[in-house]
């Protein structure tokens, strides 16, 4: 039993709940069932009551001596007693009839009553048998209401799982989907980041291959005359891809620049031919501009 | 006096023939900072007779002494273009070679000789230089070598050359136990050296005048020392300083219309400035010390000289529009013999601080520097472009004269068969 109970908990729980239920409903039901009687038999003892007091007030009779004229008078009044009493029997009979009448009221109101009284057994029974058909249909409708239960519980479980799983893939697809934008925007970074950074390897290969001309050209840099050291120009080369050199221009040169500095710079370009390949082909420039200073 | 100078020039005549007393020339040291040059044998044109002058050969020796040149062997030439258009620059380009001489030699309709000179860029492939001299007698061909180095020197280093100058400076001989002096003045080179004054008594300290007309000097002819203001032109000589005592180290203003010049007349020896036209007499200095050597700024406001009134010599600088005087010199305990460069920024001395070398002092920085590597040098003396200086030294007891080549110590030793040379004195540029 135990283990069973340890094994499925909440089945054993579930089923000690509808123990429970069913014993609180059984308990439930039949007080519901007597307090609905008890209020129909108050109302018909009370009528009852009514209908004694009624025949407590029913008159008692009186005798009397009587002279000729009080004869006549006493005839009369004979007469008239006996009108009366006529009168009192028929009203008696009147009243007995009434009374029979009544007792015929009251045994049809008794057996209108047994019989409201049996078809209230009947009633009962019937009420009864309702009650434990319902009883039954609720035990049904509770076992209904359970497997229901159970089924909408399996079911919410199951939606509920769904929904998790659900969620959860969505929240995969959403993590995958995040992942994959974020992947892509890495993607996308990195290949932002690798063309600016070959743009800027290229910058720099470019700045090392001008660099390379100009100190080659400082290198080929001769001269037998004074020159300040102080003396600076921009040289602006045209040369082929083979690296001769089809022109040199020596301009924005500084105050310390006379023109034999100017003429031996132009000098050291040409002496510099062939000029430095570039370390990528597609760097190649015709026209180089840099400043020298020897 | 007058009778004195015609003697002189008679002398002077007489003696011009029996020199041929050239200097000899050697080069004690080579630069590395120089830069290659072919030059190409000159063409001569059929009929042309060879002149006893190679002007290809007198121009490489000019370019090679200034220590900014290095001249390509013949054997080395990988062709022998005769115009710019033959020119195989790569050719040139692989032996680092970067400009070229070509020269055409020709007979005139005279017999004299045409030259046409062409220097060729080899780097900008251009002409730089294209020269023709026409009707030119053999023994100008020098000179003619001379003015086209001139003309290289100054298109590679930006500076006019001074190979077509003039020195001026004493040999010494003993002849038959006697000394003879002789003044002489000769190309730059020391070629073509002819006598200005010949004397068995001493001659000292030459100084040409800034216009090259006229020389003063020292002479001891009359048993004394006395400063003589001769032409070149051999037309005028005078004695413009005899006065008791010392009278020594004449030195040109920069206007050729006066000499500075050491005199003891008061006692000591002082430097006086002297007119030559009044034959007025200034004194600049009143130091009972010796004040001598004394020579002018280029701005002809101040002079330089020297004092040894610190007790050693030392250079000092007189103001002529004050007569202050401030010392110059501070390196080593000697220095004396003081030369001014023709741009004013240098002043030359011999300086000692045990060997008696040439200094360099730039003036704008006091960066001072010694020039040479020789023995007892003296009397240093600028070419006139400023890039040399010509000096006197001693060479195992012989007395010689160098000229060193600024910024690259290239050394042309000059001196002569028999006898000693000192005294030097570097003429102006020749217009």
């Amino acid at each position: 039993m135990m283990p069973f109970i340890f094994r499925y908990p909440i089945s054993s729980f579930m089923a000690l709940l509808i123990h429970v239920v069913l014993g609180a409903l059984l308990v439930m039901i039949p007080q519901n069932k007597v307090e609905v009687m008890k209020v129909s038999l108050v109302s018909t003892e009370d009528s009852v009551e009514e209908k004694t007091q009624s025949e407590n007030k029913t008159p008692h009779m009186k005798t009397f001596a009587v002279d000729s004229k009080q004869i006549q008078l006493q005839l009369e009044k004979i007469k008239q007693q006996e009108q009366k009493k006529l009168n009192q029997h028929r009203q008696l009979a009147k009243q007995t009839q009434a009374e029979k009448k009544r007792l015929v009221e009251i045994k049809k109101k008794q057996k209108i009553e047994q019989n409201k009284l049996a078809a209230e057994k009947r009633n009962t029974l019937n009420l009864k048998k309702i009650a434990e058909k319902a009883k039954k249909d609720t035990k049904l409708a509770e076992k209904q209401r359970l497997v229901a239960k159970k089924k909408a519980e399996e079911a919410e479980k199951k939606t509920k799982k769904l929904a998790l799983e659900i969620k959860k893939r969505d929240l995969k697809n959403k993590q995958l989907a995040t992942e994959t934008l974020l992947q892509q925007e890495m993607a996308e970074e990195a290949a932002q980041e690798r063309k600016l950074s070959k743009a800027k390897d290229m910058q720099n290969l470019k700045e090392v291959y001008i660099s390379n001309i100009a100190s080659t050209v400082r290198s080929n840099w001769r001269t037998v005359g004074r020159v300040s050291h102080k003396a600076e120009c921009t040289i602006s080369i045209t040369q082929t891809p083979r690296g001769n050199v089809s022109s040199v221009k020596v301009h924005s040169c500084n105050r310390y620049s006379t023109n034999l500095f100017k003429k031996d710079a132009e000098k050291a370009v040409y002496r510099s031919q062939p000029l430095p390949k570039p370390p990528v082909d597609e760097l190649f420039e015709r026209k180089i501009d840099f400043i020298f200073k020897p | 006096m007058k009778k004195n100078v015609f003697v002189i020039a008679l002398f002077l005549m007489f003696w011009q023939q029996l020199s041929l007393a050239d200097l000899t020339i050697e080069i004690s040291s080579s630069s590395d900072n120089a830069l290659p040059l072919a030059i190409i044998p000159f063409d001569y044109a059929v009929g042309t007779k060879q002149p006893k002058t190679d002007v290809a050969k007198v121009i490489a020796a000019d370019l090679f002494s200034s220590g900014k040149f290095k001249v390509l062997p013949n054997v080395r030439l990988p062709s022998l273009p005769s115009s710019l258009g033959d020119v195989d620059f790569t050719e040139w380009r692989d032996l680092d070679v970067d400009n070229m001489l070509l020269g055409e030699i020709s007979m005139s309709k005279k017999g004299l000789y045409n030259i046409k000179l062409t220097f060729i860029d080899l780097l900008r492939k251009k002409e730089v230089i294209s020269k023709r001299w026409e009707n030119i007698y053999e023994n100008n061909l020098r000179q003619v070598a001379h003015k086209m180095s001139d003309q290289i020197y100054q298109e590679i280093t930006g500076v006019r050359g001074s190979f077509n100058t003039k020195i001026a400076y004493v040999t010494v001989k003993k002849v038959s136990g006697k000394k003879k002096y002789s003044l002489d003045i000769a190309d730059s080179d020391g070629f073509n050296s002819q006598p200005l004054l010949r004397s068995n008594k001493p001659i000292m300290s030459p100084s040409w005048s800034p216009d090259g007309k006229n020389m003063a000097y020292v002479s001891f002819e009359r048993g004394r020392s006395e400063i003589i203001v001769q032409s070149l032109n051999g037309k005028m000589r005078k004695v413009v300083a005899s006065y008791e005592g010392i009278n020594g180290s004449p030195s040109w203003s920069p206007d050729s219309k006066k000499i500075s010049v050491t005199l003891s007349k008061s006692g000591s020896a002082d430097v006086y400035i002297l007119t030559l036209a009044t034959k007025k007499l200034r004194r600049l200095t009143y130091n009972f010390a010796i004040e001598t050597e004394s020579v002018w700024a280029p701005d002809g406001n101040s002079l330089f000289f020297n004092s040894d009134r610190r007790g050693k010599p030392q250079i000092f600088q007189v103001q002529l529009g004050t007569g202050a005087i401030k010392r110059i010199t501070f390196e080593g305990a000697y220095n004396s013999n003081p030369a001014i460069s023709p741009d004013g920024n240098f002043l030359a001395m011999v300086n000692s601080s045990g060997h008696f070398n040439i200094g360099l002092l730039d003036l704008e920085t006091s960066e001072f520097n010694i020039i040479t590597n020789t023995y007892l040098d003296e009397s240093p003396s600028f070419s006139p472009n400023g890039e040399m200086i010509l000096y006197a030294m001693n060479d195992k007891g012989k007395a010689k004269l160098a000229i060193v080549a600024i910024g690259n110590s290239m050394t042309k030793i000059l001196s002569t068969e028999s006898g000693e040379v000192r005294a030097p004195s570097w003429g102006p540029f020749i217009d």
